[in-house]
């Protein structure tokens, strides 16, 4: 394809030629456009979205449609269509035609596969971001596509389950797009829109007196990563503490996994509110932007640097959405800040280079 | 706690679709033709509670706010009116709860029995279905928000339409990627005892409401 502009303006991508023959991986920095290339797929870009389109995508020989590409988006709290895990992951198959009694079958049987087979019954939105996660690909894998593609599919998942999901994914044709490059080994095929590489340095800092007793003892600019497999309840500590430090009257600012709760602004700007924070969250490209037109990465950093504001930072999943180097960044930033955090986080990479690490 | 209120009031049960729907209708259609009677609504709040399990004691107290404000209003004519109109209110929220004590595929099942166009189904299954996740955004935003008065309402307010609105827009996204038809995830099962007594129950209140209306006697 040539080119493709959203409505709003904004450039998608430009110049992109390849032919993709197998299972594959897109790896690229924030707004690289790996999104973009993966919606042409299916045909919601132009189809869906509009803006200004130009060139040709083919998939399978005809033109990009939803009947060929199942794509699975990268937040799956927005895709929820059932009340039921069992009814969400029978939807996909249901819209092709198949009878519910016939997708449960083949849905169970996946789900048992997958080892999720206890969430059945469970309703969908009780469930954690990475449970979520599992149950969107599944359905989309149940809903038995020629492509399958996937953005951001190992963002909320632990290791055992993205290892578990990459064994499933060998038996379909996927076209996968993520941060995590650890996992790119297991693709044939891998397009580069530019990796960004780890920034290397770190930021030493000394811990101080107790700042907080209660789920756990914090002490001053200390950083704590809380990890733990999907479900585990990694969330759910990290809102007892919120609730506990509101209690004790502690200075601290949240930023939980969807990024839009927390912004109520018209720009960037006015949410962070200190250039030197938007200089070292790399925002400043973004700065007059709206918040909630961003994309899913730029919006959660906007969040955790709106968090910044405080002594004490409590974020959630905060590298979900992010390239490589920011891992690192987010480390040195609050470093260097001398803030306290506690950062509640499947990414191994991130918890190892931690003070502690609680592991539930 | 309001919200907590809701959130366990929308959670599904395990009642017979189409008896749950029936049900229903028959209870809050006995509300209005009996013209707000405080006996018909005291009834149908205490079948509702047994039927749902005191699902729909929680839903009513979610809604206190409007409570409040119908008893305010209703001062404007009478005590007696306004405690009137919040008992009907009560039980109109009540006979509601009854259907989310069945499953959404379920009442939609029941829907499609009784001849409604499967994509209309579809339809007000999503709506039904996207109704407990944005309660949820709601716990979410007013958890995150870390200012106090008038002030906070105002930012709740504001991150609350926001999601709502990229919710709709996300969820149209995910069904084109789905390949949405309009088809619905339906099932349809045989009712149990407990579903027959309710749907009996509730019919023998709508009758007799109706025939004392027809026969201009005093309830």
């Amino acid at each position: 394809m040539k080119h493709y502009i959203y409505p709003n303006g904004f450039p998608g991508l430009k110049e992109v030629r390849g032919r993709i023959e197998s299972s594959c991986f897109i790896a690229g920095k924030t707004g690289s456009g790996k999104s973009t290339l993966l919606r042409m797929l299916n045909g919601l870009i132009p189809d869906f979205y509009g803006g200004e389109f130009s060139g040709k995508v083919r998939v399978f020989n005809g033109n990009p449609s939803p009947k060929t590409a199942y794509m699975v988006h990268q937040n799956p709290y927005e895709q929820i269509t059932c009340l039921k895990v069992i009814e969400e992951l029978v939807f996909p198959s249901i819209q092709s035609g198949r009878s519910f009694n016939e997708a449960r079958k083949d849905a169970m049987a996946l789900a048992e596969e997958f080892r999720i087979d206890h969430l059945l019954e469970r309703p969908t939105y009780r469930l954690s971001l990475g449970e979520l996660q599992i149950v969107q690909i599944l359905a989309g894998i149940a809903a038995g596509r020629k492509v399958l593609l996937l953005d951001e599919p190992f963002a909320h998942l632990s290791r055992r389950n993205a290892e578990r999901l990459i064994k499933i994914l060998n038996d379909t044709f996927c076209v996968v797009s993520d941060h995590r490059i650890e996992f790119m080994k297991h693709f044939l095929e891998v397009i580069d829109l530019g990796i960004e590489h780890p920034e290397g340095g770190s930021v030493e800092s000394e811990t101080g007196d107790a700042v907080f007793d209660g789920e756990i003892l914090l002490r001053e600019n200390e950083v704590v990563a809380i990890t733990g497999d999907n479900g585990a309840g990694k969330t759910m500590m990290l809102k007892r503490m919120a609730e506990e430090m509101r209690r004790q009257k502690l200075d601290f600012g949240i930023s939980l996994q969807n990024p839009n709760y927390s912004l109520t602004e018209r720009t960037v700007f006015e949410e962070i509110r200190d250039e030197r924070t938007i200089r070292e969250f790399q925002l400043q490209m973004l700065k007059e932007r709206h918040p909630h037109s961003l994309s899913y990465g730029q919006a959660k950093r906007v969040s955790i640097a709106k968090a910044f504001r405080h002594s004490i930072v409590l974020l959630d999943e905060p590298t979900a959405g992010q390239d490589v180097a920011f891992r690192e960044r987010l480390l040195n930033i609050l470093r260097r800040n001398r803030k306290t955090a506690v950062i509640a986080t499947h990414d191994e990479n991130l918890a190892e280079k931690c003070d502690r690490v609680i592991e539930l | 706690m309001i919200l907590r209120n809701i959130s366990y009031g929308l959670q599904e049960g395990d009642l017979e679709g189409r008896c749950a729907l029936l049900s229903a209708l028959f209870l809050s259609i006995s509300v209005h033709l009996s013209g707000f009677s405080p006996f018909i609504s005291s009834a149908v709040i205490l079948i509702s509670s047994l039927a749902s399990r005191g699902r729909n004691l929680r839903l009513v107290a979610g809604f206190f706010p409007f409570f409040a404000l119908i008893i305010l209003s209703g001062l404007f004519f009478s005590f007696e009116y306004s405690l009137i109109s919040a008992l009907a209110f009560a039980a109109i929220i009540s006979s509601g709860s009854i259907i989310f004590s069945s499953r959404i595929s379920e009442i939609a099942g029941a829907l499609i029995y009784f001849r409604v166009p499967e994509r209309s189904v579809s339809l007000i299954q999503l709506g039904l279905s996207i109704m407990p996740v944005l309660v949820r955004d709601l716990q979410e935003i007013m958890f995150v928000m870390d200012e106090s008065g008038l002030r906070k309402y105002e930012k709740v307010l504001k991150a609350f339409i926001s999601t709502a609105v990229l919710r709709a827009l996300s969820l149209s996204e995910s069904l084109y990627s789905k390949n949405y038809s309009g088809r619905s995830v339906f099932q349809v099962r045989y009712a149990e005892k407990k579903d027959i007594m309710l749907l009996s129950v509730s019919f023998l209140l709508f009758l007799s409401t109706a025939l004392s209306g027809l026969l201009h006697l005093p309830i």
